[in-house]
């Protein structure tokens, strides 16, 4: 396909995304219509439709219109590319422009519009990131950097960096944590890879990995993961020696990739439900990632971006806050409860703890934070304890 | 790490370990106006009320290893939970300690059978009074974990029960219902939480802090303690002393004063 031709079909799978149809989906049932799309297409066509989405205000802006067309015509103005050269209607490019697009779009008003956040969501990104909120934004219209964790119950940093070069893949260490590797090079090959489908690395943003860096673990200790869901952080929790490894999700279907995952990782996770977590309890750390808005993610995920609404986002404070209580409830009288979202949005992290803390016998002993500014997703962790004023 | 101050009493050989400490607010002595508690910490050379955690390593001629309490674990955060360093120093490991004796059930006495290090004494008994067990049993306090968590070997112990070796059960109840402290041949006392802040309440025996469960039977139990340490010239320690950990007590009137040895 010519460069030409793959705007077009991204333009035809952007406005199917854009009446309604998941973007995996648009894209898969692309490559099925389309036989003739070699890899390399469909690769280019996925990064161009998720580009597209990324940035969907300030390319609309760019293009004129929130259509296919008026994204992929951003797009192309974004990235400067010469639009004559490429819209020519010419075997499957797009139609020449017509005059009123030629006149039509414009450079995205400085704010919410340039860093690609709904108007809604913008105050309360800025308070968070403060004088860098545009800079958060502008980094996530870009591709997530791919970060890889070492299963360090299968080998180590030095040893995944050689056998993924063997195959093709260049990583570097990254600074994050020291199971951290950067993908800097044949990304692309990595789930085909033998270094990954026998399990000497996971797919995992570096952060991630930090904040199981993080955790206070020792030898001996039971460990919950209470919103395990597809269970990266359970996988990376297992392979810290000497812990026991539980993982729950209120929602269980989430964890039916977990066995298997675990399985190629040499791994040993008990999964639990609500109830036999009741019974299992208590647990001397339990880790409540919290569902959240996902804002930390929003470069993997753009989707979730323009869906949340200030509805959805004050059921998300409400989830969160119960799930505090409840993941309080399954620690130890001298645990740790570990409250972590994938948000840099304060009044999910911050101030869902401290509403925590004014309700209850808890102290905060520790907080990090990590932002896409810093080269990883935005991770948030804080680590609590009971307060015991009895002596 | 601080020297360990040890005393002997014919064949044991006490140290004074030292789990960890904080400061505590005028709040907690809350029948003591400020200003009484600033007068009386003055006198001591002190700005606030300081307080340490001790836990004590009984090491018998025979070999025997006893330990009472075991400090805070991490359930204090970072203000306790150095009782293994302490341990370790003396050269001594938690396998090596056969009986945990818990004065009481409370976080900074019982915490280092919680938590990350809960298997440290996994191969001691641990001795409390059945009183202990019936106050803490089915509440949500550390106390009742540590009953869970160590259920198969608990053993109970009465008010005046001897423990062997010239060691006996020193009731002194009113702190929490099954509070003990343990008399050691003929001259030494260990007195668990009768007191808090000495310069505070040897002074005057009456200040006391808002976590004695009935405080009118912990005045009676402190009173009386104090009298009998004073009286028949006892070395004593107590669970919250600062300072010299090992001492004798004057009496004048109400007023007590310790006497370093």
């Amino acid at each position: 396909m010519t460069p030409a031709a793959r705007l077009q079909a991204a333009i035809e799978v952007l406005d199917e995304i854009l009446a309604g149809k998941p973007a995996e989906r648009a894209l898969t049932g692309w490559a099925r219509r389309s036989r003739f799309a070699g890899s390399k297409d469909r690769a280019a066509l996925r990064d161009h439709v998720f580009d597209a989405l990324r940035a969907r205000r300030s390319f609309a802006a760019r293009g004129g219109a929130e259509t296919g067309r008026g994204l992929i015509l951003g797009l192309c103005r974004a990235q400067g590319l010469t639009v004559a050269d490429l819209f020519t209607g010419i075997g499957h490019a797009p139609a020449p422009l017509a005059p009123e697009e030629q006149a039509g779009g414009r450079d995205p008003a400085p704010g919410a519009e340039a860093a690609d956040i709904p108007d809604w969501l913008w105050p309360r990104f800025q308070a968070s990131l403060g004088a860098q909120a545009q800079q958060a934004g502008e980094i996530m219209q870009s591709r997530a950097p791919v970060h890889l964790r070492v299963n360090t119950a299968r080998t180590d940093r030095p040893g995944a960096i050689a056998a993924l070069a063997g195959e093709g893949i260049a990583t570097q260490p990254h600074p994050a944590c020291d199971t951290a590797l950067e993908v800097t090079e044949g990304a692309r090959g990595i789930a085909r890879s033998t270094a990954y489908l026998d399990g000497l690395v996971e797919l995992q943003d570096a952060a991630s990995q930090a904040i199981v860096a993080a955790l206070p673990l020792a030898p001996g200790m039971r460990v919950l993961d209470y919103c395990a869901g597809g269970g990266g952080k359970t996988l990376a929790l297992a392979a810290v020696p000497g812990i026991e490894v539980f993982a729950h999700d209120a929602a269980p279907q989430r964890m039916r990739d977990l066995p298997a995952r675990a399985a190629r990782a040499g791994a040993r996770v008990r999964l639990l439900d609500t109830d036999e977590a009741t019974r299992a309890a208590p647990f001397d750390l339990v880790l409540a990632d919290a569902p959240c808005s996902g804002s930390g993610s929003w470069r993997r995920a753009p989707a979730g971006k323009w869906d949340l609404t200030e509805e959805k986002f004050t059921a998300l404070l409400a989830v969160q806050r119960e799930i505090l209580q409840r993941a309080a409830a399954l620690t130890a009288p001298g645990g740790v409860l570990a409250y972590a979202t994938c948000s840099m949005l304060t009044e999910e992290n911050d101030g869902a703890v401290q509403a925590f803390l004014d309700a209850g016998d808890w102290k905060q002993d520790d907080c990090r934070r990590w932002d896409v500014l810093s080269g990883t997703d935005g991770f948030y962790l804080a680590l609590l304890t009971r307060i015991h004023s009895e002596f | 790490m601080d020297p360990v101050d040890s005393v002997r009493s014919g064949p044991w050989r006490v140290d004074c370990l030292v789990d960890g400490g904080m400061t505590f607010g005028t709040d907690v002595f809350a029948n003591v106006a400020p200003a009484r508690q600033a007068e009386l910490l003055g006198a001591a050379g002190l700005s606030a009320a300081v307080t340490e955690f001790n836990a004590y390593l009984m090491r018998h001629d025979d070999g025997r290893i006893w330990l009472v309490d075991t400090g805070c674990g991490s359930i204090c955060g970072p203000e306790g939970g150095q009782l293994p360093d302490r341990l370790a120093s003396v050269g001594i490991a938690p396998g090596d300690i056969s009986r945990v004796i818990l004065t009481h059930l409370h976080a900074d006495h019982c915490g280092g059978l919680l938590g990350p290090g809960a298997a440290l004494f996994a191969d001691a008994e641990i001795l409390l009074h059945p009183d202990e067990v019936a106050h803490w049993r089915d509440t949500e306090a550390p106390g009742a974990q540590v009953l869970k968590t160590c259920a198969d070997r608990l053993r109970l112990v009465g008010s005046d029960a001897g423990l062997g070796a010239d060691v006996r059960v020193w009731a002194l109840p009113g702190h929490t219902p099954g509070h003990f402290g343990l008399r050691i041949g003929d001259d030494l006392v260990l007195a668990g939480d009768i007191v808090h802040s000495e310069a505070l309440q040897l002074p005057d025996p009456e200040n006391a802090t808002q976590f004695d469960v009935d405080p009118a039977q912990a005045l009676a139990s402190r009173r009386a303690a104090l009298a009998e340490i004073a009286e028949r010239n006892l070395v004593w320690s107590g669970s919250h002393l600062i300072g010299a950990k090992f001492a004798r007590l004057h009496r004048s009137g109400d007023r007590f004063a310790k006497l370093e040895t």
